[in-house]
């Protein structure tokens, strides 16, 4: 319902990949659980974040082939910082305006 | 369609890109179907066409430019400044670069005649703006000497009035020499940004969307 733009979707792929070590098909299915976005949206997503140097890539082997790995870099980390900020901030200005009501009291819900 | 398949249509696809690219594209949706296992079939179709796939690549990657360049709700934060410049620094395809140059070097001689007359219009305020706290410079110096020796010649009254010419333009010249360099400085600045921004919009910018 509420679209995901393309500055959030960065986040929360950098916020999945500063959890664990994890890879591309894991990293898709775990977006599916939060945001209906598209599946080859991640790969453009991942190879821009690696390009920017926020995070890197290694091969690791699993059953017998290989297997490419995502890890957060130290600028990674700096840059999903600065989204929970962003993000916290934007929620907040959101909020005050669909969940309070006149006396700017939270509505229950 | 079969992994194989979608992967062999995907490569055929992916022929715009450097092999670098194009080969770390194949090995990512390689190992994704891999990863798949059972649900590859699935994973294919909810992935879309092979051309839909390939699309969204080399629209995000193949330029080396941020999709979101113009994102107007983050714009403000420390990072999109620090990502923007991560961006400017990367290395453009050789080919487009070379596009690039060539179109703007068509653009500058078919707007020719148009920007010849903004130039000289820039010219002329500019030179207007100097000559006229110049010409205010020289009676503020040259009218009190005139004024000087008329007094000294006996003509009290055109000298004082000489004398008075002369400090009237120096007052001038305070007033007005600080307010012409700020215009010349704005005139030029707005001349430079607008020339770009037409040479952009005529371009078309690929990550202004």
């Amino acid at each position: 319902m509420f679209p995901i733009s393309a500055a959030l979707l960065d986040a929360m792929v950098l916020s999945l990949v500063a959890r664990e070590e994890t890879y591309g098909y894991k990293i898709t299915q775990d977006m599916q659980t939060a945001a209906k976005v598209s599946e080859s949206t991640l790969y453009p997503v991942l190879r821009r974040l690696q390009k920017n140097g926020a995070l890197v890539t290694f091969d690791r082997a699993y059953m017998g082939r290989n297997r490419r790995y995502y890890r957060i870099t130290e600028l990674g980390e700096t840059m999903l910082s600065q989204y929970r900020i962003d993000w916290e901030n934007h929620k907040q200005q959101v909020d005050s305006v669909l969940l309070e009501n006149a006396a700017g009291k939270e509505i229950a819900q | 369609m079969t992994s194989a398949e979608f992967l062999s249509q995907l490569n055929r696809e992916l022929t715009s890109l450097s092999p670098e690219e194009r080969a770390n594209a194949l090995v990512y949706y390689r190992e994704y179907l891999e990863d798949a296992g059972e649900d590859a079939a699935s994973a294919i179709e909810s992935l879309g066409s092979p051309q839909s796939v390939a699309e969204r690549i080399i629209r995000e990657v193949g330029t080396g430019k941020s999709p979101y360049g113009a994102s107007k709700t983050y714009q403000q934060s420390a990072y999109q400044t620090m990502y923007t410049d991560e961006n400017a620094a990367a290395p453009a395809p050789e080919k487009q670069k070379g596009d690039r140059v060539g179109l703007t070097v068509l653009v500058m001689i078919l707007t020719f005649p148009l920007w010849i007359t903004v130039f000289a219009i820039w010219i002329s305020i500019l030179a207007t703006l100097v000559a006229l706290v110049a010409a205010l410079a020289f009676a503020a110096v040259a009218a009190p000497i005139q004024g000087a020796s008329l007094l000294a010649d006996g003509l009290g009254g055109i000298g004082i009035y000489q004398i008075g010419t002369g400090i009237f333009s120096l007052g001038l010249v305070l007033l007005l020499w600080k307010p012409c360099l700020l215009a010349c400085k704005w005139l030029t600045i707005g001349l430079f940004k607008g020339c770009k921004a037409i040479i952009n919009g005529l371009l078309g910018r690929r990550n202004a969307a």
